[in-house]
């Protein structure tokens, strides 16, 4: 009986942020066009590159291939900042209030912020994969890419709980913003999503070696480039489900104890 | 347990004992006493920043009191908040809804927080009917709609689990009049017919008067009268008269009338600073409590004209009413109390 109200109120609020997204044409254009920007324009950048640099450089002559999956993953920071951005709003508003003053346990709310953002950051992949195909990317058979998909939903949980962790007390604007810029772009450069870690210098690799946007690229990519899942390293996708569990954890207890309207 | 608390326990939705909330050095609601009976209509009457909305938040167990208690349908706000959140409903002073989903959306959430099960619908499309809000505009999103019509949603699903306890934040702030009376006669509406009991604040004399069986009067966070707004009236005993003259003139000459109770004059913060000549020149503000503003009045100006012709600027009768039991009080008007909080505002803005 506890367990179906808890089942209910996370419902009721998971589909709230749901609907509030595909309601909001802004959201929309962002996740579908922001991916499809960095394809184009990032993933263009080594046209023109000798096939033989290429092969030796990203093991693969298509570059596009090789950054699809890592500029899925480090999109999932961005859908982290963003589920921090959405509990401000909520705090702003007063929805929160509202939600409150309701038997809803703080860990449902938390909860329910970190699927609605993770469901967000699912949105795009679909767009980009049909996009890329336009690049010659071939698509994995079906396990393998649910298994990457899977990988980058686990890797958005983690990232948006730590996200939602800054802003349990504060319901500052500037905060997300300010802290995405000292953890997304060290994150996102120091981890295998747009180069490979061979040329990192060691102190690098040894973030990158930490890093769960690594682990979510690389998984991603033998995936992309083999097409399957034979010769894939699942340690990667156990290191992603780990993380995701336990930052999911922290965050329940921190929203349980710490989540204020003020 | 002691029968005598016991019943007060039945008897009472509500009961505060020395509840009070501090930030930081500051006394936001200050040991604070009150006991409201089931099926009543309470307000907390008072200025900006009185404590009205503190005091809220601490018995919808949205922040927990810095000492004192308060028991709301039974259970104490600090320690059984959820049982308390499963009786009590809370109507924002701002309204609070998901803008850019439709109404029954917005309800459906509601009641999802609230566990319903399949019910919800039946419950909402009854509660919509009674509001008279138009559950048919299935595809419009809530925020076209206007304030008058949004409050009365938001009322819908604050009403949706049946709570035993409605808990009003400035309910019609920001409305046009006839919105408002509107809304009054909504609230009374829900307190006959469905037996809720009502907790609303205000700074609204005339919603107070209208509106609530009992009242406290809240300043600075503290209480500073009670009772029916009757009972209230009755405390000030006379009718005020608030006089403006040109200049400066000899009081004792009015005290001696028969009928003055008392008379106040208007506080000036830089009286100290000012020499006695330049006082003489300067503009006199009195507040005068006579026993009967009407028989008194004549010779009032009868016995000023003689000694100084062409004096007085104005004159106001008040008769005995709420925003009077506030003047004599507090020595200030409601909403000169939030005029000087706006002068705070601008100044700090400013400097
Ligand atoms: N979260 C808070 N932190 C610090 N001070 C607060 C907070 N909430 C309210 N106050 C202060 O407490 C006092 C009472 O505020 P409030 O209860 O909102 O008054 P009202 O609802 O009567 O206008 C005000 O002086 C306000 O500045
Ligand atoms: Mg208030």
């Amino acid at each position: 009986m506890a367990m179906v109200r808890l089942l209910n109120q996370l419902i009721g609020l998971y589909i709230r942020e749901v609907k509030n997204t595909y309601k909001n044409p802004a959201i929309i254009a962002l996740s579908v066009i922001q991916p499809l920007l960095w394809i184009v324009f990032f993933g263009s950048s080594f046209s023109y590159a000798p096939k033989s640099f290429l092969e030796s450089f990203f093991h693969t002559d298509n570059y596009i291939a090789f950054l699809l999956s890592g500029q899925l993953s480090a999109s999932m920071l961005f859908v982290g900042m963003f589920s921090s951005l959405s509990m401000i709003q909520d705090k702003k508003s007063g929805y929160l209030r509202r939600i409150m003053v309701t038997p809803t346990r703080n860990y449902i709310i938390f909860l329910a912020k970190v699927l609605g953002a993770s469901t967000r950051g699912m949105l795009q992949v679909p767009i980009v994969f049909l996009s890329v195909m336009l690049f010659g990317v071939a698509i994995p058979e079906p396990f393998s890419l649910t298994a990457f998909i899977a990988a980058l939903f686990l890797l958005s949980i983690g990232l948006s709980s730590i996200y939602l962790l800054i802003t349990m007390k504060s319901s500052d604007w500037q905060i997300p913003t300010v802290i995405s810029n000292f953890i997304n772009l060290p994150l996102m450069f120091s981890s295998t999503a747009l180069f490979p870690k061979e040329n990192f210098p060691h102190w690098m690799q040894i973030i990158s070696d930490m890093n769960p946007v690594s682990y979510s690229s690389t998984f991603g990519r033998e995936i992309i480039i083999s097409g399957n899942s034979i010769s894939t390293n699942w340690v990667y996708f156990f290191y992603l489900f780990i993380f995701a569990l336990v930052m999911i954890i922290i965050g329940m207890f921190a929203a349980t104890k710490t989540l204020k309207i003020e | 347990m002691d029968d005598k608390i016991k019943s007060v326990k039945i008897d009472h939705a509500i009961i505060c004992s020395q509840l009070t909330k501090t930030y930081g050095s500051q006394l936001a609601v200050d040991h604070i006493d009150l006991k409201i009976k089931y099926g009543s209509i309470f307000g907390l009457l008072g200025p900006n920043g009185a404590g009205k909305t503190t005091i809220i938040k601490m018995l919808t167990g949205l922040t927990t009191p810095s000492c004192g208690n308060a028991i709301v349908a039974g259970y104490d706000v600090a320690k059984d908040s959820s049982k308390v959140k499963e009786i009590i409903g809370w109507v924002s002073s701002e309204v609070i809804l998901d803008d850019s989903l439709t109404s029954m959306e917005n309800i459906w959430i509601q009641s999802k927080l609230h566990n319903l099960g399949k019910k919800w619908k039946e419950k909402a499309f009854t509660l919509m009917k009674y509001f008279e809000l138009d559950g048919g505009d299935e595809k419009k999103k809530v925020g076209q709609f206007s304030t008058g019509t949004r409050k009365k949603l938001e009322i819908t699903m604050a009403l949706l689990h049946e709570p035993k306890i409605l808990f009003m934040d400035e309910p019609t702030i920001g409305l046009d009049a006839n919105t408002r009376r509107l809304l009054w006669n909504l609230i009374k509406k829900i307190n006959k017919q469905f037996g809720v009991t009502i907790l609303l604040t205000t700074h609204y004399i005339e919603e107070a008067d209208v509106l609530c069986d009992n009242l406290a009067i809240i300043s600075h966070g503290k209480i500073i009268a009670r009772g029916s707004s009757q009972e209230l009236k009755a405390m000030v005993g006379g009718d005020l008269l608030e006089i403006d003259f040109f200049k400066f003139f000899d009081l004792s000459v009015i005290k001696n009338i028969d009928g003055v109770i008392e008379i106040r004059q208007e506080e000036d913060d830089k009286k100290e600073e000012e020499e006695e000549d330049d006082k003489k020149e300067k503009p006199l503000k009195l507040f005068i409590k006579v026993k009967d503003a009407e028989t008194i009045l004549p010779a009032l100006i009868n016995t000023i004209t003689n000694i100084q012709p062409n004096i007085i600027k104005s004159i106001r009768i008040e008769k005995p009413n709420l925003e009077s039991v506030f003047l004599e009080l507090t020595g200030m008007r409601i909403n000169e109390v939030d005029e000087n909080i706006d002068k705070q505002f601008y100044t700090k803005a400013r400097g």
